[in-house]
């Protein structure tokens, strides 16, 4: 059984493998909205190699690809930034 | 923010896809002394983009070679910065505690490539992703459990993309490969000859077995609330619309020549222009890989090693082991000519936006706000296209294929890095040696 | 009255605008694209400036003049105000005084104790002395508002010809298309001038600016030190100043440096870098703020803190708007109702006097 540990996105729990992508845990979790266009627009990974920026979430407090981003235990994600 | 003395190394290798792993590992090897910088979590670059334990043999031995020559690999690492000073390439690279500085007598960009987007109504949707970009977040776990995936777009990455989508539980709708039949027909003569790749072919046709692989079709429209829910699917003259969740498209690769233009490299047809020996117009710099135009793996493979040999002056063309490499790139280069030529993009995909299509998606630009009458310049002024955070790396290929608008000069930073990161150390802490090994 | 304008930055549009307005027929000739030059590449910060009291009253006339206007979205316009901030005892005497030279020039501003300038901006260093905030000033695109200065010419019949202007001749000016004659010629061409009327020096300034990701109220005013103007004056140093602009966007702007460097466009690693550290020094949060591009511009720079407005000496039909150095966009168009003024005899607010040009004094620095 794969290691798990905890995170937090948008103040909800989820369980995750510790070094698995940010991008790939959010979408499995069903989350399709990563961050917001100027106009308000629902955005979610386009290129999944640190391009587009289109995965800009905010993690602990700094504003990161998430595909880029290693889950680690006792995160603090946060969408819609 | 920390302060590193400047460490002056031998060799500083920007990109760790198989190009960059392999220039890394040959110059180390010589008993030089190596950096391998990559922004990604762990080497492998795209292709090579696996969890440890389900990587590709090839990939493997590689990886290994390179973790026992002795070169110092530094991960999760962006160059922003490069420029010439007392007789080194200087490299600024923003990581994770912050600001590195690094010296290299030598530099080789295997910066690879990224994936070429063309625009239809609705590809903002969530759920429509590059092949590559679906390809590798299944490798990287997602799990899609029958949902309806199709595969769009043109070129020899849709089967691999489509065959680890089916691989990894998803409903494979189809291959949509816009390039006609009569097209794909010149593939023949490419496989004839390089058995290899033939039986890779039929490998990955044979897991696709049971979805329809579809010459002469296209996507003209993904549709959707808050996601993608449909696509509307056509050959010019039929449409049909399918219900489908993950739309992974595809329309071939475009080289990161940022770097290298920043350096004040010589670009030749859209790619970094070397010699035989790798070698850039500026002096030091190699290229290797995909940055040098796309190719694909065994050119990566071939030129990562030539490079890297040359890189420290043991590069030698004549030998026996210099005349395989030499053998193995034209091969490849030749194979990514003709490749290029068969799966060019046909007229209608131009035809596909409409004036309210996004064309830059940071800053959401439509279409419709372009003037087709302005240059490169104006356009990016008057509507900040090209003026987010990917720095045009998105809409710069399709503002380029669209209206034949040249990229603007590139500055820096290469790539979005804090404000804090951009202030120099202080001047005084000139380059010093490299740690020992082993320390 | 038939008027040639040679240049199509913030500057000639607005002088275009006005005369056509006027009753003028007007042919703006523009080489590149308009707003090209420093008009695309400033921040279009809209401040009343105090180097000096013809300097304050000119950049007020301006910056009243903005406000009036009904302005576009595209045009960015905000009305943020300036915060002067003030790092110790002594800037806060200088705001003091500089509170008092704005109300003799009819601009309203107020003085911040600490408490209240940790009000107005929380993201500064809390140990400031204090600021002096500035409710009138705006902030706008410059290259929106230049456009919608050219549009409003255009639709009231100016003409944009897209040459170069290869000279200047009596009672015209020369393109590769042929000879244009009209009434009156005005030079607003930027750094462009010196290469058309070799006596009018206007060389350039070289400032470094980057803008960043968005950070949406973090800032909420212009913010500059008062040490700008030491900055902005000296004529010989390389200097860099507090200087930070918050856009519509959520995206901020961060500014300023000058050097006299000729055209090099490419950015100096170490300036930019004293630059960055002061933003950083005064606003702690900045530091892991991203910086999305970097990039340099060139103020068009005369000789003294005025530009030079008005008809050239000897030159009858000729008149000049150039050297505007850091402030063309906040007087754009207080310079079109100078020359509107010298060429129509239209009231102006402003004296015309310190503007004009005086070939002795340019000939001597030239």
């Amino acid at each position: 059984m794969a290691e798990r540990c905890s995170i937090t996105v948008d103040g909800q729990p989820l369980e995750a493998e510790p070094g698995a992508s940010l991008a790939v845990v959010l979408l499995q979790s069903g989350r399709t909205h990563f961050r917001s266009s100027p106009s308000g627009q629902d955005r979610a990974p386009l290129c999944a190699m640190g391009t587009c920026y289109e995965c800009l979430v905010r993690v602990d407090g700094r504003q990161v690809r998430a595909c880029l981003e290693p889950v680690r235990d006792g995160m603090e994600v946060l969408t819609h930034g | 923010m920390a302060e590193r003395p400047v460490v002056l190394y031998d060799v500083a290798v920007v990109g760790a896809g198989p190009a960059g792993v392999a220039a890394a590992q040959a110059a180390a090897a010589q008993g030089r002394q190596v950096c391998l910088l990559d922004e990604s979590f762990r080497p492998g670059g795209q292709i090579w983009r696996h969890r440890p334990a389900a990587a590709p043999p090839e990939a493997v031995r590689l990886l290994e070679a390179l973790a026992r020559s002795g070169a110092e690999v530094r991960s999760q690492v962006s160059v922003f910065d490069g420029w010439r000073e007392d007789g080194a390439w200087r490299l600024a690279a923003s990581g994770p505690g912050g600001r590195q500085d690094l010296a290299a007598r030598a530099l080789v960009l295997a910066c690879g490539a990224r994936e070429l987007f063309a625009p239809f109504p609705g590809w903002t949707l969530p759920g429509v992703l590059g092949a590559g970009a679906g390809q590798a977040l299944l490798k990287e776990g997602l799990a899609l459990r029958g949902e309806p995936v199709l595969v769009a777009g043109s070129g020899p990455l849709l089967l691999p993309a489509a065959a680890t989508a089916r691989r990894h539980g998803a409903r494979l709708l189809g291959v949509l490969e816009q390039a006609p039949w009569g097209s794909l027909l010149g593939m023949a003569p490419l496989l004839a000859s390089r058995p290899g790749k033939a039986l890779q072919a039929l490998g990955l046709g044979w897991s696709i077995l049971g979805a329809p692989y579809r010459p002469g079709w296209w996507v003209a429209e993904a549709l959707g609330a808050e996601r993608l829910e449909q696509v509307r699917i056509t050959d010019g003259r039929n449409e049909r619309l399918l219900p489908c969740r993950w739309l992974f498209c595809g329309f071939g690769l475009v080289p990161n020549l940022e770097l290298a233009r920043l350096l004040g490299c010589a670009l030749d047809a859209g790619a970094l222009a070397v010699d035989a020996a790798q070698l850039s117009s500026m002096p030091g710099v190699h290229g290797a890989g995909e940055v040098c135009g796309v190719a694909g793996v065994d050119a990566a493979l071939a030129e990562g090693r030539i490079a890297g040999l040359a890189a420290v002056g043991a590069w030698d063309p004549a030998g026996p082991e210099g005349r395989r490499l030499l053998r193995a790139r034209r091969r490849a280069r030749a194979m990514g000519r003709e490749l290029e030529r068969i799966f060019a993009l046909r007229p209608e995909l131009a035809a596909l936006p409409r004036p309210d299509t996004l064309l830059c998606r940071c800053e959401d630009v439509p279409f419709g706000a372009v003037d087709p009458a302005w240059g490169a310049r104006e356009t990016k002024l008057c509507t900040r296209a090209g003026m987010g955070p990917c720095q045009g790396r998105v809409c710069g290929p399709i503002l380029a294929r669209h209206f034949g608008h040249d990229p603007d000069t590139v500055r820096l930073p290469v790539k979005c890095v804090p404000v804090d990161q951009l202030i120099p150390p202080e001047a005084g802490s000139g380059p010093s040696c490299p740690p020992q090994a082993g320390c | 009255m038939s008027v040639l304008v040679a240049g199509a930055g913030i500057v000639g549009a607005a002088i275009a605008d006005r005369l056509q307005a006027a009753g003028c027929t007007v042919t703006l000739f523009e080489a590149d694209f308009p707003g090209c030059g420093a008009t695309s590449a400033g921040m279009g910060h809209l401040v009343a400036m105090d180097d000096s009291p013809a300097q304050l009253a000119f950049t007020a006339r301006g910056v009243a003049l903005w406000r009036r206007e009904v302005l576009p979205g595209a045009c960015g316009r905000e009305a943020r105000g300036t915060v002067w901030v003030a790092r110790d005892a002594q800037e806060l005497l200088e705001a003091r005084a500089k509170a008092q030279r704005y109300a003799q020039a009819g601009v309203a501003s107020e003085l911040l104790d600490p408490g209240q300038l940790r009000t107005a901006e929380p993201a500064l260093r809390g140990d400031l002395a204090g600021g002096l905030r500035v409710p009138g000033d705006q902030v706008l695109y410059p290259l929106g508002g230049a456009r919608f200065l050219l549009d409003r010419a255009l639709a009231h019949g100016a003409v944009l010809r897209r040459e170069r202007v290869l000279g200047l001749e009596p009672g015209g000016l020369r393109t590769a298309a042929g000879r244009f004659r009209a009434d009156a010629v005005v030079l607003a061409a930027g750094l462009g001038c010196t290469g058309l009327l070799p006596e009018l020096p206007v060389v350039p300034r070289k400032g470094h600016l980057a803008i960043t990701g968005r950070v949406p109220g973090l800032v909420r005013h212009q913010l500059l030190e008062l040490g700008y103007l030491k900055s902005a004056h000296g004529r010989e140093t390389t200097s860099v100043a507090f200087n930070i602009q918050p856009r519509a966007t959520g995206q901020l702007l961060i500014g300023s440096s000058r050097q006299f460097a000729g055209l090099d466009p490419a950015p100096h690693r170490a300036l930019l870098g004293h630059m960055l550290r002061k933003a950083v020094e005064y606003l702690p949060e900045l530091a892991r703020v991203p910086v999305v591009r970097v990039w340099t511009g060139f103020r068009p720079c005369g000789l003294g803190n005025l530009p030079t407005i008005g008809p050239w000496p000897g030159r009858p039909g000729l008149l000049v708007a150039a050297g505007h150095e850091g402030l063309g966009i906040t007087t754009a168009l207080a310079t079109a109702e100078l020359i509107a003024h010298h060429l129509l005899g239209t009231a102006s607010v402003l004296d015309p006097q310190p503007f004009l040009p005086d070939p002795a004094l340019e000939a001597r620095h030239g």
